[in-house]
């Protein structure tokens, strides 16, 4: 993968990042088909396929821990970026209208009650928890979910369905993060790494890697492979490859945006909306400066 | 008038230079020193270092994997314009003075229940360190799941007594979160106060108790000038080490909320630790701390004060 240097520094492996998981069986009861295709259709089957307190339509964190990205996406999805193409200089200012749409959607399902309470500090496993005890109609996780229920819960997971992310009004943000191979660079076997390389790339090799992981394919040549045909949960992956972007995008991946990232900038945004009770105009102006002083170190 | 003064220079024969043996007593100051430098060595290795690290990291842009370097006071601005700052300096003072004090008076009644003659007092003795002994982790993951809006206890229980219609998510929501982490807090380390103020109670002489009764004395009168002077010193030692505790804590805050719903649980530690562990600034982690340093020394000297003063009066 070529990083912004110029340079490709790592060899990529798999791809990895999180689905739309949804109880397929809960939205069929409320006479609803397929997969929501944009977020408005799935805050629309949140609200119908619910029953709480049995079950929830959106089990999304809104929290201080880093699951609560995924609203950076949906953010994204309207039309919001952060920072201009370098990475340099917030430019989230100049997609105030956007932003605005964006924080008018999550207000609408926060007060549609299609969230669990509690979401506000939940923790990056209590989404998986919900699910797992089948009070979730739709959450964003990695596939580690279901291969929970593939071990655990069959008749929960055979009820279960994995889409991509549904479309923004503007765009479909999907990002993929990745695994990856490197040669070290003071290797005194460097011919001998770069071997190792190219065999373990192998597909019959790589066959029989991904039939007991949780990666999606990297190479063209890796899709023929029967695991994606085996499990239905591997099909999502497949399709999250095709269709991914790198994390981050249409932001730069770069030290700046990775610190926004670990303080959740966007969830916090939002919390100060449905927790504090500030209006959009100071939950927005806050974001900037926060923005504006993180960005601001790595100008 | 001034009086010079002349001064006479005279040849003084000088004694032979003997070597001599160390003294005894400069051969017991060296062994003294000697024994003293492994404590030396491990205080200034595992204190004295880390402690004047810290400072030189908060003055610099250390971070994960860059070598760093000095920033002035850069780091010091970044930290409190940051939105949090200002809310992790009322929420651990909140929470120390809070926790500290209901430590304090949860600790003294139990402690006073457990000095009576009452069936079973030594099995309560004992049950009453289990949540002192039992790991951070595990009492959190406890409390949490007991606060639990879906399925935690104590929601099941109100609701099921008639007192709540719907649950209510304590961690989560701004006017229950801070009490929440305080009480759960507080279960878990009253113990150290009742079990310090117990041993206390054991070495007030009974005498002094009968004495008060003679002089009809109530329960109350026995408790405000007998007990409570015979334990000012240990309730100063235990308030000291206790609010020094629980101004560092981070777990409960950490395991709970992680400092929310927003930033309404959000204390220094856990600020420090998400910018050094979790954006990998070290600088900047170092700065939140040393920023802290003098209320934290302000609340000990505070303590302090407050009970050398009882203690003499």
């Amino acid at each position: 993968m070529r990083e912004p240097d110029g340079r490709v520094h790592h060899i990529l492996y798999g791809f990895q990042g999180f689905m739309l998981i949804a109880r397929d069986d809960l939205i069929a009861q409320a006479g609803l088909k397929a997969a929501p295709a944009t977020w408005v259709d799935m805050l629309a089957y949140a609200k119908k396929a619910q029953q709480p307190p049995r079950s929830f339509g959106l089990v999304i964190p809104v929290s201080n821990q880093t699951d609560s990205n995924v609203w950076e996406d949906v953010m994204k999805s309207h039309g919001a970026r952060l920072a201009d193409e370098a990475g340099k200089r917030v430019v989230l200012g100049d997609h105030k209208r956007e932003v605005w749409e964006f924080l008018d959607y999550f207000t609408e399902a926060w007060k549609a009650s299609v969230f669990p309470p509690g979401v506000t500090t939940w923790d990056n496993t209590m989404n998986n928890s919900t699910f797992q005890s089948g009070k979730a109609v739709f959450v964003l996780n990695p596939v580690t979910l279901s291969l929970w229920l593939e071990a655990n819960n069959p008749e929960l997971l055979a009820k279960t369905g994995h889409y991509t992310y549904p479309r923004g009004p503007k765009s479909l943000i999907h990002p993929v993060n990745f695994g990856s191979r490197s040669i070290l660079k003071y290797t005194k076997v460097p011919e001998l790494a770069k071997q190792f390389l190219w065999d373990s790339m192998e597909p019959a090799k790589m066959d029989a890697e991904l039939s007991v992981s949780q990666w999606g394919p990297v190479l063209n040549a890796y899709l023929g492979f029967d695991v994606w045909k085996k499990k239905s949960f591997m099909k999502g992956l497949v399709e999250m490859s095709l269709r991914g972007e790198p994390e981050g995008w249409p932001d730069a991946f770069n030290d700046a945006w990775r610190e926004q990232a670990t303080n959740t900038t966007i969830s916090r945004m939002l919390q100060r909306l449905v927790v504090d009770n500030w209006s959009r105009e100071k939950a927005f102006t806050e974001t900037l400066d926060v923005l504006g002083k993180i960005y601001g170190k790595y100008a | 008038m001034a009086m010079r003064q002349r001064s006479l220079a005279v040849a003084v024969p000088v004694p032979e230079t003997v070597p001599r043996r160390p003294r005894r007593v400069d051969r017991e100051q060296l062994g003294g020193m000697a024994m003293l430098l492994p404590t030396v060595l491990i205080l200034v290795g595992l204190v004295l270092y880390p402690f004047v690290y810290s400072i030189w990291l908060s003055f610099s842009d250390k971070a994960v994997g860059s070598a760093g370097r000095f920033v002035g006071l850069a780091n010091f601005r970044y930290v409190i314009a940051w939105p949090q700052f200002s809310a992790a300096l009322v929420n651990t003072v909140v929470f120390t003075v809070c926790a500290v004090a209901i430590k304090l008076v949860l600790g003294m009644v139990v402690a006073l229940v457990l000095n009576q003659q009452i069936r079973g007092r030594n099995f309560f003795r004992a049950f009453l360190l289990l949540p002192w002994v039992m790991p951070a982790f595990v009492v959190y993951l406890v409390w949490r799941w007991l606060y639990d809006p879906l399925s935690g206890l104590i929601n099941y229980a109100l609701i099921d007594l008639g007192l709540l219609q719907t649950p209510i998510a304590f961690l989560s929501e701004r006017s229950t979160a801070m009490a929440s982490v305080i009480v759960a807090h507080s279960w878990r380390a009253f113990p150290f106060f009742a079990i310090s103020f117990l041993a206390g109670m054991q070495t007030i002489a009974q005498e002094l108790y009968d004495a008060a009764q003679v002089d009809g004395a109530s329960r109350w009168q026995q408790f405000r000038h007998v007990t409570l002077p015979g334990l000012y010193q240990i309730i100063g030692v235990v308030l000291l080490l206790s609010t020094i505790w629980t101004a560092n804590a981070f777990e409960p805050v950490y395991l709970l909320t992680g400092g929310g719903p927003s930033d309404a649980t959000m204390v220094y530690t856990l600020l420090a630790y998400v910018m050094g562990m979790v954006n990998l600034r070290l600088g900047e982690a170092a700065a939140v701390s040393t920023l802290f340093l003098p209320l934290l020394v302000g609340l000990v000297l505070a303590v302090t004060i407050l009970l050398h003063k009882k203690a003499t009066a």
